[in-house]
């Protein structure tokens, strides 16, 4: 084509025009919306951390059959319910939300010694809160030292996470932060409210811009590539809007303003590497065209459905960029059944037991064998 | 005294254990009812015996209490339940003490063991005595022993989460142990193969004869000083 011939937007997909890729379509039928620059197989480690909205990835993750990683596994045999409540299996460590990457660059120089941890613990009522973690425990921890010990196995799995995951995701939400104006470290919450108390001569707010937020998260990936060189990265921006804002502004203005930050900083951070990509469930969610409808009444929690939504296309475009990974997990979760499958037939007709431990095969045997009449009259 | 033994695999090694020690303890009678893996679940509370409604279970019901076709509770003046579900679980040191608690609480009322001891005492006031899955003998590598809560904690721990009346966790005696979390590797089993009488591996979970004499020592030492 010659320079007289036309122009360059005679040669772009037509996903790059609003008519055909959106206005002409049900906002439901919107797609494509994310070209992965790596492709994920199930075999690969994925943790995830960050924002409130950072679970539904790792949740989502596991029931796709891909291999979340839990480097902080719960206690063995503990009950779903109480593993919700003591926040086990929310992220890939019990770290809580993360919210600013700040607070990432903080926990990863805590994890990888770079820094030591602040010896700051709240108390209230006889017990102790861990003021980077408050609500990790439904009611506090029994001592300073077992906060401590607790939060040692945290930084130790978070440090195994960093270290051994081939993909590590990262939800953005937060710019909004509270600092301790004397030491400069940060809290995940405005201390007063989760629990410790508040003190307008220790603590600062502190609402953080481009430059800063940018600089902490390539802090972040710098001190991750640094103990895992092959690692890749994933960012997402939470859609969640902000609960409330010490910005001075309307909360609806604070929250524009603090999301189209951390868009903005994802979006160049991830294109400053062939190993970073950006995921756009912030604009799945929360794009003019989606009207709303992802989210539940109180127009700020994201609905199921959304969730839903969000994943389908994650792993929709994820397929159809790497279609033979598609393939790939579909004979995996065919396996899986398959083995589970012969594993009940192995076991027979005559058990019932859902426990598919080899050794339970072996011990019918040696049950019966204990009781039977040749051994009675042996 | 009249004992029974409700349980599930495990139990072989007890009754192992019995046939050869019976006759040095001519007070004690034991009675075992006993099925594999989770199958007494299977078991109904019909007025005063636990009654099985499955055939399978039924017949296993019989062949190891020497035929009888329910558990009649009330003949029973001492109950010991052993395994069915109940068992101590690996948690890293550093776990909080509230954590610990949950998970030992979650295993006792999810178990079928917990679930029958409280059917049982609905009816009756019958000393009732759980009794531990062995601790496999791989737990824990050696080399991370000092990384796990040990066994004497956790089976402190389900003891103060009973809440069933005149019942007593009996754990596995130390005897057995080879350190705070592994079961001693000579007391694993060699099991033979029914069909073809050949030895197989150990399985590190089911154990032998002497581990079996071991327990009923300890359980007998333990529960007739209440009975």
């Amino acid at each position: 084509m010659s320079d007289d011939d036309g122009h360059p937007y005679l040669d772009i997909p037509e996903t790059a025009f609003w008519s055909s890729a959106v206005a002409k379509r049900n906002f439901l039928e919107i797609s494509d919306l994310w070209n992965p620059k790596f492709p994920i197989k199930s075999s690969m480690k994925i943790s995830t951390f960050g924002s409130c909205f950072a679970q539904h990835i790792g949740r989502a993750l596991r029931e796709h059959g891909f291999r979340w990683f839990e480097a902080e596994e719960a206690p063995e045999r503990m009950a779903a319910d109480t593993k919700s409540l003591f926040n086990y299996g929310v992220f890939s460590a019990r770290t809580g939300n993360i919210y600013t990457t700040s607070l990432l660059k903080q926990w990863l120089e805590w994890a990888c010694e770079k820094n030591e941890v602040p010896t700051e613990v709240w108390h209230k009522d006889g017990r102790y809160y861990d003021p980077f973690r408050p609500t990790i425990e439904p009611d506090g921890f029994a001592s300073k030292d077992e906060l401590q010990a607790s939060r040692q196995l945290t930084l130790k799995a978070l440090r195994t996470a960093a270290e051994s995951s081939s993909v590590f995701v990262f939800t953005l939400g937060l710019t909004e932060s509270w600092k301790n104006r004397v030491h400069g470290y940060e809290y995940p919450v405005c201390p007063g409210t989760a629990a410790g108390e508040f003190s307008a001569e220790q603590h600062e707010f502190v609402n953080q811009d481009f430059v800063e937020i940018r600089k902490a998260l390539l802090d972040s990936v710098r001190l991750l590539q640094s103990v895992n060189p092959k690692v890749r990265i994933i960012l997402t921006v939470s859609p969640v809007p902000l609960t409330a804002t010490m910005s001075g502004n309307h909360v609806l203005l604070a929250t524009m303003e603090s999301k189209s930050i951390l868009r903005a900083v994802a979006g160049n951070v991830a294109r400053s590497s062939e190993r970073i990509d950006y995921f756009p469930s912030y604009e799945i969610i929360n794009s003019p065209v989606m009207r709303g409808a992802f989210f539940e009444p109180n127009q700020r929690s994201v609905s199921s459905a959304g969730v839903r939504h969000v994943m389908n296309e994650f792993f929709r475009c994820l397929f159809k960029a790497y279609p033979e990974l598609s393939a790939k997990q579909a004979t995996a979760e065919h396996r899986g059944k398959n083995a589970s499958a012969t594993v009940a037939r192995k076991k027979g007709k005559a058990l019932a037991s859902s426990d598919p431990t080899s050794g339970d095969i072996v011990c019918d045997e040696e049950l019966l064998d204990a009781f039977s009449p040749e051994r009675d009259s042996r | 005294m009249n004992c029974f033994i409700i349980g599930d695999s495990h139990t072989g090694s007890l009754k192992r254990a019995w046939d050869s020690i019976s006759e040095k303890q001519h007070a004690i009678k034991f009675t075992f009812f006993a099925s594999t893996t989770d199958t007494m679940k299977d078991l109904i509370l019909d007025d005063d015996r636990l009654v099985p409604s499955t055939p399978f279970l039924e017949k296993n019901i019989a062949i190891t209490s020497g035929g009888l076709r329910a558990i009649p509770i009330k003949s029973a003046e001492a109950i010991l339940i052993y395994s069915l579900g109940i068992r101590f679980p690996r948690i890293p040191v550093g776990v909080t003490a509230a954590a610990i608690v949950a998970t030992c609480r979650d295993i006792l009322r999810d178990s079928i063991g917990y679930r029958l001891a409280a059917e049982i005492r609905s009816i009756s006031d019958v000393p009732l005595f759980l009794g531990n899955k062995p601790q496999r003998v791989d737990v824990v590598d050696k080399a991370h022993l000092a990384d796990y809560v040990p066994m004497h904690i956790l089976s402190e721990v389900m003891q103060q989460q009973i809440g069933i009346s005149n019942t007593r966790l009996v754990s596995q005696p130390p005897s057995t142990l080879a350190d705070p979390l592994n079961t001693e590797f000579s007391f694993s089993t060699n099991p033979k193969s029914l069909r073809s009488g050949s030895r197989k591996e150990p399985d590190g979970s089911h154990m032998n004869e002497e581990y079996g004499k071991e327990y009923m020592n300890h359980f007998i030492t333990e529960a007739f000083q209440q009975c």
